[in-house]
């Protein structure tokens, strides 16, 4: 092997002796080396929540939470009670470690059990009343299509907008006494809520009149969305909608999303936490128009779980493996997980890393991965694809 | 005073392993911090996202400080060696490509007039400052 420093001569036998080290020391060199390429290689995920910090820009697990869907105040969760939390990640993860480090002042817990969703977050929504829609009476004059509401003409702000809820068929073509007949109210109407639009480079989600700004093309693909189902909108149609917070791949889908069930063909409209059954297909409106997140059915039942228990060299942290290998094939991005206690107990903090199995698979997914990535920092492809 | 107590512990011939093994330890270090400044170069955050940059160089500044103490103590002296020229040319031509990938985004006619006004630029100052007379 070769010598820097040759310029510096050693005793023959202490020569041997630095050599056997340098062995050593180029030996550790490379299992760093190799160390360092598996966790490039096979990256895991990791999300973390600390209950003495709630507005922690570091707290990446998404919404702990009763069964109710009240924050778990101060980590707390009732014996009869669980305490749920989701996190978002793309990607395809062989396992997950859920650690939850207990208060000074909690009390031991004998069982701790967690489970584990995996599919989109407004999916997990409660089911609510079937989704309803009103017939509207709808008329065209010259190019401008107006919805009767009340006694008052409301205007659409564009024909792009309309087409966003209506068929053209559904407009009744009119003339100008129209306009003398009813009052002309003075709010326009945009896009229907779940609409994808787009601005210049932005693309955004309309929703409950705002919009949502799209924080990148990997939220976009991840949340399900189809680049087709996107309408180009012009500066007069986005002056008309207040922009909102950011939308990440943390946040789930707004008002107005449909999702579609692969496996048992329905239909849902979220709507302010809810999901509601759409249950008659026919009715022509914006459900229909403005394209559908696909998801399965199964990903409500599809769960696996694991029993905490106490990590060797520590008195207030419990831990276990979850096998995601079930989840791999389901849509969606979202895991949610549940945990229950035999008794009431007291979370200081919870961790969870995602992963990956070492395996040719991941591996080649994770080489075009970079490759994506490199090309598209340099211009020469996009990551949603 | 630790320090001094350990080195009068430690035989002349250790303290030499000792240096000689730094010196390959800072090859190493310098090995890493070159493929992951290109790894970097190539793909933001990728490296980053694992390790700092600023602890490999902390890392390799130390290793530089503890060869330049224990060459102070052993008395080594180390001719002048002649830089290798195949060496410092891949290096400008990394330094090269770093300095035009960091400038992708931009016009490719004044990525390329940055890109070598700032090589000349570093050439002359490197000629100027030890450059022979």
């Amino acid at each position: 092997m070769f010598d820097f420093t040759k310029q510096i001569p050693l005793e023959k036998n202490i020569y041997k002796t630095y050599k056997k080290l340098q062995l050593v020391l180029y030996f550790f060199a490379f299992l760093s080396a190799a160390y360092f390429a598996y966790l490039v290689l096979f990256p895991s995920a990791y999300f973390a929540y600390d209950f003495s910090r709630p507005n922690s820009l570091k707290n990446s697990i998404i919404s702990p939470r009763d069964l109710e869907g009240k924050y778990a105040e101060h980590g707390a969760v009732a014996s009869k009670n669980k305490l749920v939390f989701d996190t978002a990640l793309v990607g395809n993860y062989g396992r997950a470690k859920i650690e939850f480090t207990m208060d000074k002042n909690s009390d031991s817990p004998d069982s701790l059990d967690i489970s584990a969703r995996k599919s989109y977050r407004a999916f997990f929504y409660p089911e609510g009343e079937p989704a309803t829609q009103n017939s509207a009476t709808i008329y065209k004059f010259s190019e401008d299509y107006y919805l009767l509401s009340g006694s008052m003409l409301k205007k659409f702000i564009s024909r792009n907008a309309y087409l966003s809820q209506y068929d053209e068929s559904d407009a009744e073509v009119q003339d100008a006494s129209i306009l003398k007949k009813y009052p002309l109210d003075q709010n326009l109407i945009g896009y229907a809520d779940g609409t994808l639009i787009s601005y210049g480079i932005s693309a955004y989600i309309v929703s409950s009149g705002k919009l949502l700004p799209i924080n990148n093309t990997a939220t976009f693909s991840a949340m399900g969305y189809n680049w087709n189902n996107v309408r180009q909108a012009s500066a007069d149609e986005i002056s008309l909608y207040e922009k909102d917070k950011l939308f990440t791949i943390s946040s789930p889908h707004p008002n107005g999303t449909i999702f579609k069930t692969t496996d048992t063909k329905k239909s849902y409209l979220i709507e302010n936490g809810i999901k509601r059954p759409i249950t008659d297909l026919d009715i022509p409106n914006s459900w229909q128009k403005n394209g559908s997140i696909a998801i399965e059915e199964k990903s409500l039942s599809v769960s696996d779980q694991c029993r905490l228990t106490k990590e060797t060299f520590s008195f207030r942290t419990y831990s276990c493996d979850i096998p995601l290998d079930k989840f791999s094939n389901l849509i969606g991005k979202d895991y949610e997980f549940s945990l229950s206690a035999d008794r009431e107990i007291k979370i200081d903090n919870i961790n969870v890393t995602f992963k990956r199995n070492v395996n040719w698979d991941n591996f080649k997914t994770t080489i075009r991965d970079l490759i994506n990535r490199i090309k598209t920092n340099y211009g020469f492809g996009t990551t949603a694809q | 005073m630790v320090l001094g107590q350990l080195r009068s512990k430690l035989s002349r011939n250790n303290l030499l392993i000792i240096y000689k093994l730094l010196n390959d330890l800072l090859f190493v270090e310098a090995i890493f911090f070159l493929v992951a400044l290109i790894g970097e170069a190539l793909l933001p955050g990728a490296i980053t996202a694992h390790v700092g940059f600023s602890k490999v160089l902390i890392t390799i500044g130390i290793t530089v400080l503890a060869i330049l103490y224990l060459g102070n103590k052993t008395d080594v002296k180390l001719s002048e060696t002649r830089i290798n020229k195949k060496t410092a040319y891949l290096l400008v031509f990394i330094l090269f490509m770093l300095l035009f990938v960091s400038l992708v985004k931009i016009n490719l006619i004044l990525n390329i007039t940055i890109t070598f006004m700032t090589v000349a630029a570093g050439y002359f100052i490197y000629n100027l400052i030890l450059g022979e007379d």
